[in-house]
C-alpha cells in the first residue's frame, strides 16, 4: 500500500477546497476542471424525468427548480440511459481494458455473461425439481455476489517507523475493496492459467467458483485476512 | 451459386488448378423418390411421424404460451395461423436430419435449451407452398434464398430440409460452400480428370453427413458403372451406393464441379433450394445482399430462371414471440429485461434483426 501521508493530505485539501480555496504547504492542485463550482451532475435515469411535479415534496420541488437554472455538466461517453446499464460492470470493463481497446475488453466481459449464463441454465435444465431452486441463473446477481466474496475486509498498510517499514492492518474504503476484488480476479485470470484458453472462458469459471465461496481469489482474501491477523501487534502503529 | 473459372495450366503441376470464386452458397438439392416416380412413400413419412415420441406438447392451459409455440411438429403442416409461433423438432431427429447445416449459435442454443425450436416465418411457408406443389415430371425448379444478415436465411433452408426429410425426399444438403473453397489443407489430383483436383477432407466429412441424413435411401440407389478406387478395390456395377459412400476417399468427386452440375436444371424429379448470403463471400462488400450484386454475371446467369424468396427482419408479432421464447426458457435473465422498458430498449437496439436480438439477449 502507498504511504497513505499524501493521502490523508489531499483529502484534506480537498474537503478546504474552493470556494474556500484554501493552500496548504506541500499541496498543488493537479487535477482541474473546466467547470465551475456552480455545474451540476447530469441525471441519466429516465425514471426521474417521468415522476410528474405534483408528486414530489417541497424539496425536491426546489432542487427541480434549480436544474433548470444551474448549468449541468456533459456526461461521460460511457454513461448510457439504458436500463440494462450497470456501474460495476462499466468498471470491470474499464479494468479489463488494455491499450484503449474497449471494444475488445466489452466483447469479453458480454461473453463472460453469456458463459455464465449457459453453463448455469444447463445445470438448471438437466437438474431434478428440488435442486432447481437452487441454482442461480442470472450471471448479473453471479457477478456482483462473487464480487462481494472476494473482497477483502480489512487490509496491509506501509507504515514506516524507526527506519523499518512494518506491514499494520488497517481499514479499507469500499471503492478500495471493489478494486482488489476486481484486480485479483483478472490478474488470476490472466497470469494463473494456461494462455491459450479464452479470456472468457477463465473469467467465467473463475466467478463461478467465487460465487460459490472456493477457488484461488477467494485463497487470496483469506491469506491477505491471515497476515493481518498475524501482524495484529503492530496495529497501534496507525495514528489515522 | 459459384461460379468455377477452371484457370487450368497444364504445364504447372503444383498450381491449383480450380479457383473457384465462389458467389457464398449453401445449397440444398432435394430429389423426389427416384424409386417409384411422383409417388410419396407415405408409409415411411409416417413412421418419421410416429417416431418423435418426446415431443415437447405445450398444453394450451396458459394464455400467453400459446402465442409462441404450436404444437405442430410436421412442417407439411404448418399453414398462417402458425405464424411466428415456434414449433419443436425432437432431439433425435435433428441428428437425423441436420447431422450439418444448423448454424453454430443455434446449436449453442440447442444444447442449452434441451430442445431445438424453430420459428415459423412467411418465407419459409411460402417456399414450403412451392415445394408441396412441385411435379416431378418437369425440370427442377431454383429457388434462392436472400436477405440481409442475419435476417434467417439459413434457419429457412433448414425448415425446408426438415420438410423434405420429412416427405421422404433424397436430401443433399451442402452447409456451406465457402468451406469448400477457402482454407482447403489437402489437394490431390483427380483420377477422373488430370486437370481437377479433390479435396478429400472436406469431401468425406461431407459425405459421412449425407450418408447419416438419407441412410435409408443409399441401400436402395444402386450404381451405375463400376468404379476403380485403387487397384484393388473397386465396386460392381450394381452393387448398392452405400458401399461406395463408406469407402470414403473420394477421388471421383471433384466437389464445386459436381455442384455446378447439380445446379444446372436439366433433371427432373425435385427441387434446387440455395441460399446467398454475403458473409463467408469473398470480395464482397458487406452491404450487398441483392441476388444481382452477389452472384456477379456469370453466376446470375448459370442460375438465371430462379424465383426469388427474400427474408426480412421480424415483424412486430415474431419479434414479441421471440422475446416470449426467450423469457420462458429462462434466457433473458436482466431483472429489467422482463419489464415493457427492457423490451422496448431490446427492440431498439437490435432493430428487429433476428441474429442481433440473439446476440444481445445473449448477455442480458
Amino acid at each position: 500500500m502507498a504511504a497513505p501521508m499524501a493521502g490523508r493530505l489531499a483529502a484534506l485539501g480537498r474537503r478546504l477546497a474552493p470556494p474556500a480555496r484554501a493552500w496548504l504547504p506541500g499541496l498543488t492542485q493537479v487535477r482541474w476542471s473546466r467547470y465551475g463550482p456552480s455545474y451540476l451532475e447530469p441525471e441519466v435515469n429516465k425514471e426521474v424525468y417521468r415522476k410528474p411535479l405534483e408528486g414530489m415534496s417541497e424539496e425536491e420541488k426546489t432542487e427541480w427548480e434549480l436544474k433548470t437554472l444551474q448549468p449541468i455538466k456533459a456526461t461521460a461517453s460511457n454513461v448510457t440511459s439504458s436500463v440494462f446499464s450497470d456501474p460495476t460492470i462499466s468498471k470491470f470493463t474499464n479494468m479489463i481494458m488494455k491499450g484503449g481497446n474497449k471494444v475488445l475488453a466489452r466483447s469479453i466481459v458480454t461473453q463472460t455473461l453469456e458463459a455464465i449464463k449457459r453453463k448455469q441454465i444447463e445445470k438448471y435444465h438437466q437438474a431434478s425439481e428440488e435442486e432447481r431452486e437452487s441454482i442461480e441463473c442470472n450471471p448479473y446477481i453471479i457477478f456482483h455476489q462473487a464480487l462481494k466474496n472476494c473482497q477483502p475486509i480489512i487490509g496491509l498498510c506501509n507504515v514506516q517507523k524507526g527506519g523499518k517499514t512494518y506491514q499494520v492492518p488497517s481499514p479499507l474504503k469500499d471503492n478500495r475493496k471493489r478494486f482488489l476484488a476486481m484486480k485479483w480476479l483478472i490478474t488470476e485470470c490472466r497470469e494463473h492459467k494456461h494462455h491459450r484458453t479464452f479470456m472468457h472462458e477463465k473469467l467465467s469459471q473463475e466467478l463461478l467458483q467465487a460465487f460459490n465461496n472456493e477457488g484461488p481469489v477467494i485463497k487470496r482474501k483469506h491469506d491477505m485476512h491471515k497476515m493481518a491477523e498475524a501482524n495484529r501487534a503492530y496495529a497501534h502503529y496507525r495514528w489515522w | 451459386m459459384e461460379q468455377a473459372h477452371s484457370m487450368t495450366d497444364e504445364g504447372e503441376a503444383g498450381r491449383r488448378a480450380l479457383w473457384i470464386m465462389l458467389r457464398s452458397v449453401k445449397g440444398v438439392i432435394c430429389q423426389g423418390p427416384k424409386l417409384d416416380s411422383g409417388y410419396f412413400l407415405h408409409a415411411s413419412a409416417r413412421a418419421w411421424l410416429s417416431a418423435a415420441v418426446n415431443q415437447d406438447v405445450q398444453i394450451p392451459a396458459e394464455k400467453p404460451r400459446t402465442v409462441f409455440r404450436t404444437s405442430e411438429s410436421n412442417p407439411a403442416n404448418h399453414a398462417e395461423q402458425h405464424e411466428g409461433q415456434h414449433y419443436s423438432i425432437p432431439l433425435q431427429e435433428v441428428k437425423v436430419v441436420f447431422p450439418h447445416g444448423l448454424p453454430c449459435r443455434f446449436q449453442m442454443q440447442m444444447r442449452t435449451f434441451n430442445e431445438s425450436c424453430l420459428m415459423v416465418r412467411k418465407p419459409a411457408l411460402e417456399l414450403l407452398g412451392y415445394l408441396k406443389n412441385t411435379s416431378f415430371a418437369h425440370p427442377a425448379i431454383r429457388y434462392v434464398i436472400y436477405g440481409e444478415k442475419g435476417t434467417g436465411k439459413t434457419m429457412t433452408l433448414c425448415h425446408a430440409v426438415h420438410y423434405c426429410a420429412k416427405q421422404d425426399w433424397l436430401v443433399l444438403h451442402i452447409p456451406d460452400a465457402h468451406l469448400w473453397v477457402k482454407n482447403c489443407r489437402e489437394l490431390m489430383q483427380s483420377s477422373y480428370n488430370k486437370e481437377r483436383f479433390d479435396q478429400p477432407l472436406e469431401a468425406s466429412t461431407w459425405l459421412k453427413n449425407f450418408k447419416t441424413s438419407n441412410d435409408h435411401f443409399l441401400k436402395e440407389i444402386k450404381t451405375q458403372q463400376t468404379y476403380m478406387w485403387s487397384k484393388r478395390e473397386s465396386t460392381e456395377k450394381g452393387r448398392p451406393l452405400g458401399e461406395v459412400v463408406e469407402q470414403v476417399s473420394p477421388e471421383e468427386l471433384t466437389l464445386v464441379h459436381n455442384l455446378r452440375k447439380m445446379v444446372v436444371n436439366d433433371w427432373n424429379g425435385g427441387a434446387i433450394v440455395t441460399t446467398l448470403s454475403q458473409t463467408g463471400s469473398l470480395f464482397k462488400p458487406r452491404s450487398a445482399y441483392l441476388p444481382h450484386e452477389l452472384l456477379g454475371k456469370e453466376g446470375f446467369d448459370t442460375l438465371d430462371p430462379f424465383i426469388p424468396i427474400q427474408v426480412s427482419n421480424y415483424s412486430q408479432r415474431e419479434f414479441e414471440s421471440c422475446y416470449q421464447y426467450y423469457l420462458d426458457r429462462k434466457w433473458l435473465q436482466h431483472e429489467r429485461a422482463s419489464t415493457e422498458e427492457g423490451r422496448k430498449e431490446l427492440l431498439f437496439l437490435s432493430n428487429s434483426n433476428p441474429w442481433q436480438m440473439e446476440r444481445i439477449s445473449a448477455y442480458l
